[in-house]
């Protein structure tokens, strides 16, 4: 039977009991210190967090975006943004409660094709327990799950809702242009939405901020190439969210600052993140499980197994061009060559291959693990060619996790443990060959 | 399709389909030196590969579920399963014919498949378009330059020149194929309708797979065998189909059989193929993108709200009584779309069936018993009023 919408309130306890949780995590950090930039990431998360939940209360409009929707002209409004699919799912997560916003969405028709990470932000929204906001913005990243995830939420709320399109084929003049066209497009949407004067110096200044962000993802993306790996599994991930959230703050830019302090601070004096020695180097596809990010530290403490480059998730390319005085020219530079964006939006052969080729390259990887969601109609389907073209051009093997990234019931953690050490294995051996043919020494 | 005298002009129809997909007409076109261009997705503007001398054919299964391991092996299995059999097709060589091949970057799994075919499949030619998601004005201007790239790339593969004349001649061509169409569902407004909906898939297949030249006299054959036919007909219920793409004659044949007479559908293998023209007064490049981007809009695109209005609209027209809403497994726009456009057509007071399907799938005892359900709860509406 269908829910009747209307007769369900908007409930925040679950919302509330996601901030708790977080607060929590954070406590537990500050009793037993790991890094500062750890510490920075969950004070923002709660803060970005905490942003969302007062926004009416300090006379700010709140828009839900899909992923990667240029969250600096929001900024630049004054405006409250929220990413619909992280805010939705770290509420469902973080209190225990996928189960029950996956069966919202499944029970109003929501068939099973409909990818795990987008579709509890309609669950969400289906049980009144999502933050209703005052907009929503659904972004064509080449992605249909993350576009149409707002789309269904602003239906179930019966909230406006504004289609910001991005052409497919990637870094070319054309693209840029009519990304260009179509900001302007939103700028003047919403000048007329909010009743307020387009900002253009305040977004200089959020541009001049990324482009400081910018500098300091390539000087990590130098130090990363050190051996041993000077990072740990779990900062990449940290990174990705800061940058998709909120970019262009000074929040984010301290946070890069500490990042690349500490990453310093362990290339200069040749050491590891941690006490387990390097054994494996490995490049990260996809995304590792959202419920999981023990299995990540798992596989640095207990076998050593450290990834040095993630194409979908921290590859910034070193041409993107941010200048404050060409705003809108730098959001579409930024946007179309950013990681995940970028390997969306491009074909594979123009992007995702050659790169994963050259980190490969770059980083003295012996490995490749591909995190394959299931529910992911995207990146998956080119399991075959990046393992193909990484096994003919860098000689060294892929493992393909086949996961929910947000459901363990799909694959356990134990589970992936096992085919791990199984491709240690096969990691050693490609190694060995490597060695022997005098590639590596 | 039991008790109905057949279409002697559907014959040759019959044997395309039964060939698909290198049937005669291609092989003879071959033959005589002729160049044949895949394309998958109707937003591809068929004209401008037309006007280059080449045949343009659509790239798609048959009708019939096949083995899928090489597909599934290098797609990956949630990839939508008409994807996956276009590419299983193409990697058994059954494609090999082509000369080229042509994507629209409609959605996930149609840019992927053109992502994997470039990478393991040696056509010679390989080009993706890119189609903007909105019908507004820059979007327009963009499909516009993107159309004229790919002219010049046709262009410049195949050592051919497109005038404009010759783009003008293919579009009214082409628009000639449209309106024949639309004679042919017109039909199917009747009460009792004189052909049935697995007959007009077996069209479709045809005018998607040959040349137009060929395809318009033999369409214009079958109105004049239709204009003076007497079929019989005893069902009463009239079904709309609803979907992505589903050109499986013995599926909708199979839905038929359980008594009911599918007189429309919505589908890019049906109406979104036919139902709009391309202005013959305006420059051919801008009529083009004008066209293919405001047409009878599918599943990808923005706002959704517009497709349901005209899926509604299009059901009162054909007066069905209900809908069969299918889904490809793994389709991703229309898994989004499915529930929303469901409470609409339910809201404007017509029955909705949801059926998936593996594409290529034949009926099966389950589906039987679902349809006829559906098909006894429309009975009883019907008695009702």
């Amino acid at each position: 039977m269908k829910p009747k919408i209307k007769d369900i309130e908007i409930n925040l306890e679950d919302f509330n009991a996601m901030i708790a949780s977080l607060e929590s995590i954070l406590a537990h950090r500050k009793k037993r210190p790991t890094t500062k930039s750890a510490e920075l990431f969950y004070e923002h998360q709660i803060n970005y967090y905490k942003d969302i939940r007062d926004a009416k209360k300090n006379g700010k409009l709140f828009v839900l975006h899909s992923a990667f929707a240029p969250v600096e002209i929001l900024y630049a409004f004054d405006v409250i943004p929220a990413h619909a699919s992280f805010l939705v799912g770290a509420i469902a997560q973080l209190t225990k409660k996928q189960g029950e916003y996956m069966d919202a969405s499944s029970r109003f028709g929501y068939p099973w094709e409909v990818c795990q990470g987008h579709r509890p932000v309609v669950g969400g929204a289906l049980l009144k327990k999502a933050p209703k906001p005052d907009l929503c913005i659904s972004v064509q990243i080449g992605c249909t799950n993350a576009a149409s995830s707002t789309m269904g939420l602003a239906r179930a709320y019966n909230i406006p809702i504004y289609y910001l399109d991005m052409s497919y084929g990637g870094k070319r003049e054309v693209d840029f242009a009519y990304y260009i066209e179509n900001l302007t497009e939103l700028i003047k949407f919403l000048e007329g939405f909010t009743g307020k004067k387009f900002d253009w110096n305040r977004l200089r200044e959020i541009i001049d901020i990324e482009r400081q962000i910018a500098e300091i993802n390539l000087e990590i993306m130098e130090m990363r190439k050190v051996v041993p790996s000077p990072v740990r599994h779990r900062g990449f991930t940290q990174q990705y969210s800061v940058d998709m959230f909120t970019p262009g703050i000074p929040e984010a830019l301290n946070f890069f600052k500490c990042v690349r302090d500490e990453i310093k601070e362990n290339v200069e004096k040749r050491q590891g993140p941690i006490d387990t020695p390097e054994r494996y180097r490995i490049l990260s596809i996809l995304m590792p499980p959202n419920f999981s990010h023990k299995l990540l530290d798992w596989m640095e403490e207990e076998h050593g197994i450290f990834s040095v480059g993630e194409p979908h998730m921290a590859y910034w390319p070193p041409n993107i061009k941010l200048d404050p005085d060409h705003p809108l020219e730098s959001l579409a530079n930024k946007y179309y060559n950013r990681p995940m964006v970028a390997q969306l939006i491009c074909p594979a052969q123009a992007c995702l291959i050659p790169d994963t080729i050259q980190l490969a390259k770059d980083y003295k990887a012996d490995g490749a693990i591909f995190y394959a969601n299931v529910t992911c109609h995207t990146s998956p389907v080119l399991i075959r060619s990046v393992k193909d073209t990484l096994l003919e051009t860098a000689g060294i093997p892929t493992l393909v996790l086949d996961m929910d990234v947000a459901d363990p019931n799909y694959t356990s953690q134990e589970e992936m443990q096992e085919r791990i050490e199984t491709f240690m294995e096969i990691m050693e051996s490609y190694k060995d060959k490597r060695r022997r043919e005098g590639k590596i020494s | 399709m039991s008790g109905r005298k057949p279409l002697e002009t559907l014959r040759p129809i019959e044997r395309m389909n039964q060939q698909i997909p290198f049937i005669d007409e291609i092989k003879e076109w071959k033959a005589r030196g002729g160049k044949v261009v895949g394309w998958l997705c109707d937003y591809v503007p068929e004209e401008v590969i037309h006007a280059a001398g080449l045949l343009p054919v659509r790239v798609s299964g048959i009708a019939q579920e096949i083995p899928l391991d090489d597909a599934n092996a290098y797609l990956y299995t949630t990839t939508c399963s008409f994807v996956r059999t276009c590419f299983q097709l193409a990697y058994k060589k059954h494609y090999d014919f082509l000369d080229g091949f042509v994507v629209a970057s409609n959605c996930d799994h149609a840019r992927r498949l053109f992502d994997v075919w470039d990478r393991y499949i040696p056509t010679p030619y390989r080009y993706i378009l890119s189609v903007p998601h909105t019908k507004l004005p820059q979007a327009q201007k963009f499909y516009e330059r993107e159309i004229k790239d790919f002219k010049k790339s046709l262009e410049d593969h195949f050592k051919v020149t497109i005038p404009e004349d010759r783009l003008s001649e293919s579009i009214r061509l082409f628009n000639r194929a449209r309106r024949n169409l639309r004679k042919l569902n017109e039909l199917r407004k009747e009460d009792p309708p004189k052909i049935t909906g697995a007959e007009v898939s077996k069209i479709m297949n045809a005018c998607e797979k040959i040349s137009k030249e060929k395809f318009n006299p033999m369409i214009e054959s079958i109105l004049q065998e239709l204009a003076l036919a007497h079929r019989e007909n005893k069902t009463k219920l009239r079904l709309m189909i609803s979907g992505s793409v589903l050109n499986n004659p013995h599926y909708i044949e199979f839905i038929e059989d359980q008594g009911c007479t599918v007189v429309i559908d919505d589908l890019c293998t049906g109406i979104r193929y036919w139902w709009d023209e391309v202005a013959e007064d305006k420059p051919p490049m801008e009529a083009l993108a004008q066209r293919y981007l405001t047409r009878f809009p599918c599943a990808r695109m923005t706002p959704g709200e517009e497709r349901f209005t005209k899926v509604v609209e299009v059901a009162k027209e054909y007066k069905v009584h209900g809908i069969i809403q299918e889904m490809v497994r793994y389709c991703t726009p229309t898994a989004w779309e499915r529930p929303w456009l469901r409470k609409s057509l339910e809201e404007a007071g017509l029955p909705v069936l949801q059926l998936e399907i593996l594409y290529g799938a034949a009926g099966t005892g389950q589906l039987k018993i679902r349809v006829q359900a559906f098909l006894e709860m429309l009975e009883m509406q019907m008695e009702d009023l």
